[in-house]
């Protein structure tokens, strides 16, 4: 056989050849990093060591957020895969359902990527899981760091930890976050997360097809994350929650003169080590729970601070000499001016009262009057110095500014002219007048000391490194004044009329003020705001209950209990 | 007489199996040394027999051996039969024979007895009486085989009948209408056999049209083949440094997928080597077949070079991601004994050819 069609068989074998060898290049050439990149992407396994945060100590040295050492029951997909019944032997072994072990599995994006079947498990169950799953391949116990809150009363101040978002993950990705890493995701946790924070470390492996280890390539330490040294006391902290117990509200317990915060709660509290132990449902109820437990009412609830913003309409009425402390003015139960009719909490009025009285008794008339010779500018001058309407900078997330009004910004915002009537509810903290807790703290602690109008804080130390010193802003308050402010608010307790009777505490000299704000529905905030001793304060504190009726009652209570635990540590 | 044969015949042929052979031996120690030495010792062990086999087809010659096509041919057709009955599975087929602790795969020779027995058959008819008759009976002798084989079942083996009939047909020279309606015949038959193939042959089909389909299953072998392959670039990763190979993430890879393990160690240049040095040695049976005065012989020597060529081409394809998974390996380098064996039979017999050419 010879001619064509040897010729014809004998291109066709060429032809066969050369699209062989055509491939070839392509593959190996053309298609070569393509190719590289996903034999080292088989090859080579960086296994992330997760790095401690920096602990949080309390002011007398107590871990108030720790780590401990968690056990974490891992699986690698791509070994177990291809066994079905090891997945069963699997899930009977940790008793969990095989059809949905099956299916998580199944879903795993990354068969190499080690899968967290159980986490947090303890040593003990670890060591029996150990056993009964001796043989099957790609089973292993992980250990990592857990944040643990050992005085979960403090989440408040702590905050708490969560994953980070898909949309954080570009925007943080420089300051070395990884979509793995937990941030802090309010209090102290996520205001010094940079800090607390580790980096992360991890080792580089070579494995092979099963993903078992071969060799090490590269090995990181991870680098735990600086610790922080609050000046909260967990003790009193932990009163401060026993205290609110059963109420939404808030207490902030500050040192007056230096602004370190010994205690700040939120009421409904939470458990931070909800979120670090995937406790779904608590995490669940924390989020759908309409009384808001993670909304930390200290600093971020916004109310009108009542009664309680007496003592700087009276402050600012003595120091531009609008009113001498001597001088008297009638309650007759009711003020009326041009057609309206402000009525005084006390039915039938308090008859002739100075401003130590009025204080004391906390007569609306007499502060309506003294308003209204203010007038609206003068207050609202001296409120800003008194701090309200912006924020504390309090190193905490999310602090609100409250809202301090005054004609300028009715005008704007409003767009409408500043009444009379605007200003009478102004001089008795009504009308559109929002403060924090924080902010009613702080104005009832620069009252206290002279009108020095201390930056509230937490964390005094990071590491080795003081960071306590705060620069404080002071009001122009003459020492006279300051006198005959505190003497009157000494009587709000001390007083038999006084209205903040039921904060007394014997043998602790205290000075306070009552708050009843009116609510835009249901009952009245009830506010209490204090210091003491009176002389050389060296607590203050604030207690809000959100529609806590009158701040006479159940908020004094809670203040008196908080003074006297504070007098029991040797605080006072 | 023996010597006096080799010494006839063109040295070419012998020295480029032996190269090959070498170069495979290399792969193959790259590919299995973390299991054990056996693979290596056993292939060698083969090898020898193999060269026995050789001397024995040149002790005999070629002629000889043609005049038993038929017998052998019945002989291998016994064998397929007892695969059926008695044969051991194994990995879900059942393509082995064992006789006293040594056991083979009776498909792997049919593949030459099936080639002798149609060059015997087509070497008889004058090329201008050829008649209906002689084709059905040429693709009687080709498929009664095929369907032992696909009851094993081995779908390569099966497939590869067909176009060694093909060929052999074309080379005798018959008319072309012949041809087209083998071709014809072949198209219309494929859904029938479609039905009558094995869910795991299907999937590797379908596999080969979308490998990611399964990535851990039937499409996994392909995806690590193309990755071993082509990460090997232009020089490789060097002999025993193959990552996808020293690591296990081919399987398969000393017998169907060895080739990319040649692709990934020795990168661009090695395997184009390889293929060239196919290249040369199918060109070199062409030019036998195509030397032989003998109808016969010219007709088992297309025959041979149809099963090489299928064999290497389908092979590198199938590694490469170009074909689909259909089980043939790559002569002289994939592990296997009864392939290493027939393929060297298939090489004396060419060598045996060759030498009477030149008588």
């Amino acid at each position: 056989m010879k001619g064509t069609r040897a010729i014809i068989i004998s291109i066709f074998i060429h032809g066969l050849f050369i699209s062989l060898l055509a491939g070839l290049a392509y593959m190996q050439i053309v298609r070569a990093k393509y190719y590289g990149d996903l034999s080292r992407n088989n090859y080579i396994r960086v296994l992330p060591l997760e790095a401690p945060r920096g602990v949080i100590y309390d002011r007398n040295g107590v871990k108030i957020a720790d780590n401990i050492l968690s056990f974490d029951l891992v699986l690698l997909p791509r070994e177990i895969k291809a066994l079905p019944a090891d997945i069963e032997r699997l899930a009977d072994a940790l008793s969990l359902n095989r059809v949905e072990l099956a299916g998580r599995i199944a879903a795993a994006k990354n068969v190499f990527e080690p899968l967290v079947i159980k986490s947090n498990i303890g040593k003990s169950e670890a060591i029996a899981i150990e056993e009964k799953t001796a043989g099957l391949a790609g089973i292993t116990v992980n250990t990592r760091p857990l944040r643990s809150y050992p005085y979960p009363s403090a989440s408040s101040a702590l905050g708490y930890l969560g994953r980070l978002a898909e949309d954080e993950l570009p925007r943080l990705k420089r300051y070395g976050y990884t979509a793995r890493d937990l941030v802090g995701r309010s209090g102290l946790e996520e205001y010094y997360d940079s800090y607390l924070k580790g980096t992360s470390g991890g080792i580089q492996t070579e494995v092979d097809s099963r993903g078992r280890l071969r060799r090490v390539l590269g090995y990181k330490d991870p680098v735990k994350g600086k610790d922080i040294y609050t000046t909260i006391d967990a003790r009193l902290q932990k009163a401060a929650a026993e205290a609110l117990e059963g109420n939404n509200g808030a207490v902030i317990i500050m040192n007056p003169g230096s602004g370190e915060i010994l205690a700040i709660m939120s009421s409904p509290a939470y458990d931070s080590n909800a979120f670090v132990r995937s406790n779904k449902a608590t995490v669940k109820h924390y989020i759908d729970s309409k009384d808001r437990p993670l909304f930390n009412r200290a600093i971020s609830g916004e109310y009108p601070p009542g009664s309680t913003f007496k003592a700087v309409v009276a402050q600012a009425a003595l120091e531009n000499k609008k009113m001498s402390a001597d001088e008297s003015l009638e309650c007759t139960g009711a003020y009326n001016f041009s057609g309206q009719n402000f009525k005084c909490w006390k039915e039938g009025g308090h008859g002739y009262q100075n401003v130590k009285q009025a204080i004391t008794h906390s007569c609306n008339v007499y502060f309506y009057k003294v308003g209204r010779m203010l007038g609206a500018e003068a207050i609202y001058k001296e409120a800003d110095a008194f701090g309200f309407g912006r924020k504390s900078d309090i190193d905490l997330p999310y602090e609100r500014p409250g809202l301090l009004p005054s004609p300028t910004w009715k005008a704007k915002n409003k767009k409408a002219r500043w009444y009379d009537g605007d200003t009478v509810n102004f001089s008795v903290g009504q009308g559109f007048l929002l403060a924090t807790p924080l902010q009613v703290l702080r104005m009832m602690s620069a009252s206290a000391a002279g009108g020095r109008l201390a930056r509230p804080y937490l964390v005094y130390k990071i590491e080795d490194f003081d960071v306590s010193s705060r620069y404080a802003e002071t009001v122009d308050i003459s020492s006279g004044v300051t006198k005959t402010i505190k003497d009157a608010l000494r009587n709000v307790v001390a007083d038999e009329s006084g209205t903040g009777r039921k904060a007394a505490v014997t043998g602790v000299d205290i000075a306070g003020k009552t708050g009843t704000a009116q609510a835009s529905k249901g009952r009245p905030h009830a506010w209490f705001t204090g210091f003491a001793p009176v002389k050389e304060p060296k607590v203050a504190l604030v207690v809000l209950l959100e529609h806590g009726g009158k701040g006479g009652s159940n908020a004094s209570m809670i203040a008196g209990k908080l003074f006297s635990v504070a007098r029991d540590l040797g605080y006072l | 007489m023996q010597f006096n044969t080799l010494r006839r015949s063109d040295p070419a042929l012998p020295a480029l199996t032996l190269i090959i052979m070498a170069a495979g031996l290399a792969v193959l120690y790259s590919a299995s040394h973390n299991f054990g030495s056996q693979f290596l010792v056993r292939q060698l062990l083969w090898i020898g027999l193999g060269t026995v086999f050789i001397s024995l087809i040149l002790f005999i010659n070629y002629y000889r051996i043609a005049g038993f096509s038929y017998y052998l041919y019945g002989f291998n057709i016994l064998l397929l039969i007892a695969v059926i009955l008695f044969g051991s599975v194994r990995m879900g087929a059942k393509r082995w024979l064992s006789f006293g602790g040594v056991s083979f795969q009776p498909s792997e020779f049919a593949k030459i007895t099936v080639i002798l027995a149609l060059a015997r058959y087509l070497g008889d008819i004058d090329r201008s009486d050829f008649r209906p008759g002689h084709f059905f009976a040429a693709a009687m002798i080709a498929f009664f085989p095929v369907l032992l084989i696909m009851k094993q079942p081995d779908l390569g083996t099966s497939l590869i009948f067909f176009p060694i009939l093909l060929v052999m047909l074309y080379w005798k020279g018959v008319d072309i209408r012949y041809i087209l309606s083998l071709i014809f015949m072949a198209l219309a038959a494929a859904p029938i056999g479609w039905h009558l193939l094995k869910d795991y042959q299907k999937s590797r089909l379908l596999v080969f049209i979308n490998p990611n389909m399964e990535p851990l299953g039937a499409g996994y072998t392909i995806i690590q083949s193309k990755i071993a392959i082509g990460s090997g670039g232009l020089f490789g990763k060097g002999w025993l440094a193959g990552t996808q190979n020293q690591l296990n993430f081919l399987p398969e890879r000393h017998t169907d997928f060895i080739f990319s393990v040649a692709g990934e160690e020795w990168g661009f240049m090695g395997s184009c080597i390889l293929v060239l040095l196919y290249l040369m040695f199918i060109k070199k049976v062409f030019r036998i077949a195509e030397s032989s005065s003998d109808g016969c012989a010219g007709l088992t020597a297309a025959g041979i070079m149809t099963m090489f060529l299928l064999h290497v081409v389908i092979n590198i394809a199938m590694t490469m991601g170009l074909m689909p998974v259909v089980g043939l390996p790559i002569p002289f380098i994939s592990y296997g004994g009864s392939w290493m064996v027939a393929s060297m039979i298939a090489v004396g017999i060419l060598l045996s050819i060759d030498s009477l050419n030149r008588a």
